[in-house]
């Protein structure tokens, strides 16, 4: 047993209301760089839809995270073939990137013109201007969140990669307005415990920090063959075209280290996110990524420890972990939500990067379902507030496809926890429902009064540091950082071109 | 000059007789005897050792990747990026020495051998290896840069074009162009570039 630490992130998508706070907040911190305009670190999605990149779930085309071979072992999808000469024969053209295409083309508006046109007949305009190549552009055809709310739908709702064996009465939902379903789908770097960019890198730039399980692109080796961008299915290392090298998420790092919350969770105002510390076993890691789909969830909670376990508190101790972030690790939201209650999930675990954030599946709209089957449409009259899930607008099967590699028994656990937890404080406020129907339902689901209570309470009422459960870095006895240099680049975060007086220095 | 009004005319004197003795030492021709091979060790060692045929036992680089010494040193002679060595021997022989190739000081050879120090044995034989190639004359390095150039530029253009062929269009044939078009076909061939 080789015990770590991981920051890891889990969002409540029943909270999120897509209101890009995330989003812009970490803009705001991280990308307001030239080179760094189209990428968003943090990027909130409308489900279904294409994303953005457009269609970056679709692996068919990206090539991303790893598939197993006939031989049981895994491979990078990039890599198919001859492994390494792949890599060579592809550095100088890889057919798998995104183009900025694919992305979008970054702009602003000629906002000048609008206070300094010369008097005239017309109204002035602020036309849209290209910041890549500073030109006019004719019209904005794509953005970072294009299909927001379903905007230009159903192009883009329609090419969803996750719709994939939905019926076809699930599918037509989507375009036709009363009947439709979509919810929001916040997405950062996942700090993946089988990094695919990492695997990926023909540098070795890219490394998965031992202390914190951050996944972090040294700037300084960075070469920009921008294998980890093809590698990455979540598309989420991006290529400065300014600087030449790739940035990613860096889980804002600097204000972690300091036991402060990321920016986007920090501004989050649905509070949908949680930040906490999880054990898991480096050991396993392999065995996990390997197993078949529908067991993929399961052994991603198998690898995640018990952190009152005496065993893995000495393993954590022998690893250097301090005690600081073994009480963090007891007190952390994400095992409880992931590991101890099961109401968190992966994102696409089928990509076989082992993520390390979770999603807890969306319940809404609770109210009613809209009869779908029957052809009928929503109906506001209904008073049966709880339903079954199998029968609610958005499909299980859409969100199995996200969430649980389709398996749809582990997302069904989630959603009727879920429920059972809403029924069981309904019963507590308003007593409308029955005692005997509440236990029953928390029976079902294998929750006591007690947990129904405490995911109430972390889902719907937490504070602030119970959301964030965040314990200091111990950056001194850590042996990744030199103490003569430990704050030669504070200020600079690692981003900015190689310093001449860093070149040639050993210690 | 301020610095020599606070010397003693004495102190001078002393000063310059210092520096011609070291000059002296430094660039005295070194009557080598012809034939004999100086030191203990082996020719044929020390020449191993200098091409890197031997390696060095503490991993150091050999000498060849920067210097050359003599004509018969393979087929390309050594390095051009350090100094020719083909008369350390005569002009700096105290040069060849474990504790000045190992010491800190010298500021390209330093990083190199601080960690990673050369034996007294293998200092032994190249001194052996020295004191013989001394007798040769420096051969210049080649300086026909036609040639060169000539081949740089022809061996660019023939990537150029093996490049083009085996990338070109890569971009095209994937999925025929960006994904937005492809959305669009999937999503019934309305609207769209193509």
């Amino acid at each position: 047993m080789d015990v770590r630490a991981q920051l890891s992130m889990s969002f409540s998508l029943d909270k999120c209301i897509g209101c890009h706070t995330c989003s812009v907040s970490c803009k705001n911190v991280w990308t307001t760089r030239q080179g760094a305009e189209y990428m968003w670190w943090n990027n909130v999605e409308t489900k279904p839809g294409c994303g953005y990149p457009l269609a970056w779930e679709d692996q068919d085309r990206y090539k991303g995270g790893w598939e197993l071979t006939s031989s049981g072992s895994l491979r990078l999808k990039l890599l198919k073939g001859p492994g390494k000469l792949r890599t060579l024969a592809n550095i100088f053209f890889q057919p798998n990137l995104p183009t900025i295409d694919d992305y979008y083309e970054p702009f602003t508006f000629d906002y000048d013109n609008l206070f300094n046109a010369p008097a005239g007949d017309d109204q002035p305009t602020a036309r849209p201007k290209s910041l890549l190549t500073g030109e006019f552009m004719d019209k904005i055809v794509l953005g970072p969140n294009w299909d927001d709310d379903f905007g230009g739908s159903p192009l883009y709702a329609t090419n969803d990669p996750n719709l994939k064996g939905l019926s076809d009465s699930q599918k037509l939902c989507l375009t036709q307005f009363h009947k439709l379903f979509y919810f929001y789908f916040p997405r950062i770097c996942n700090h993946c415990g089988n990094p695919g960019c990492v695997a990926s890198c023909p540098s070795g730039a890219i490394y998965k920090r031992g202390e914190d399980g951050i996944v972090l692109i040294d700037q300084d080796t960075c070469r920009a063959w921008r294998f980890c961008v093809s590698a990455c299915p979540y598309k989420k290392p991006y290529f400065n075209w300014n600087n030449g090298k790739s940035e990613k998420c860096i889980f804002c790092y600097p204000r972690l280290e300091t036991g402060q919350a990321n920016a986007c969770a920090h501004a989050c105002t649905g509070r949908i996110r949680y930040v906490g510390v999880i054990l898991y076993d480096a050991d396993r890691i392999e065995e996990t990524a390997k197993q078949p789909d529908d067991r993929l969830v399961e052994a991603m909670r198998d690898l995640i420890l018990d952190p009152n376990d005496p065993a893995v508190i000495a393993g954590a101790r022998a690893n250097g972990l301090e005690d600081n972030w073994i009480l963090a690790a007891q007190e952390s939201p994400q095992y409880n939500l992931f590991k101890k209650w099961r109401i968190a999930l992966p994102h696409h675990p089928e990509f076989r990067t082992v993520p390390m954030n979770y999603y807890i599946p969306p319940l809404s709209p609770i109210l009613h379902q809209a009869k779908g089957d029957q052809g009928g449409t929503y109906d506001p009259e209904n008073m049966e507030f709880f339903t079954d899930v199998e029968l609610m607008r958005i499909p299980t099967k859409f969100l199995a496809n996200i969430l649980s590699a389709g398996n749809e028994s582990v997302v069904i656990e989630a959603l009727k926890k879920q429920m059972a937890v809403r029924m069981y404080i309904r019963q507590q406020r308003v007593g409308d429902l029955g005692d005997a129907k509440v236990q029953s339902a928390l029976r079902e689901v294998g929750l006591s009064e007690q947990d129904a209570v405490d995911i109430n309470r972390l889902l719907a009422l937490a504070t602030f540091n119970e959301r964030f459960v965040i314990p200091e870095t111990h950056r001194e006895s850590k042996t990744t950082v030199d103490p003569r240099t430990m704050y030669e680049k504070r200020g600079s975060v690692g981003f900015g071109v190689k310093k001449k007086e860093f070149l040639g220095r050993s210690w | 000059m301020e610095l020599s009004k606070g010397l003693s005319k004495r102190l001078q004197v002393c000063l310059v007789a210092i520096i011609t003795i070291i000059m002296v030492v430094v660039f005295m021709p070194v009557q080598s005897d012809a034939a004999e091979v100086a030191g203990s060790g082996n020719y044929k060692a020390g020449e191993n050792i200098f091409t890197g045929r031997t390696r060095l036992a503490n991993g150091g680089t050999p000498c060849i990747s920067c210097h050359t010494a003599g004509a018969k040193i393979g087929a390309l002679s050594g390095g051009s990026l350090g100094p020719n060595l083909t008369k350390v021997w005569e002009t700096k022989f105290f040069l060849v020495d474990p504790n000045w190739i190992n010491s800190s000081g010298s500021p390209v050879m330093g990083p190199i051998f601080t960690n990673r120090n050369i034996l007294p044995e293998e200092v032994e034989h190249l001194k052996a290896f020295f004191s013989v190639v001394a007798q040769e004359n420096v051969t210049p390095a080649s300086t026909k840069k036609g040639p060169f150039v000539a081949g740089g530029i022809i061996g660019t253009i023939v990537m150029l074009v093996i490049f083009s062929i085996v990338w070109g269009g890569r971009f095209r044939s994937r999925n025929g162009g960006t994904v937005h078009e492809d959305l669009w076909r999937n999503y019934g061939g309305k609207g769209g570039k193509r």
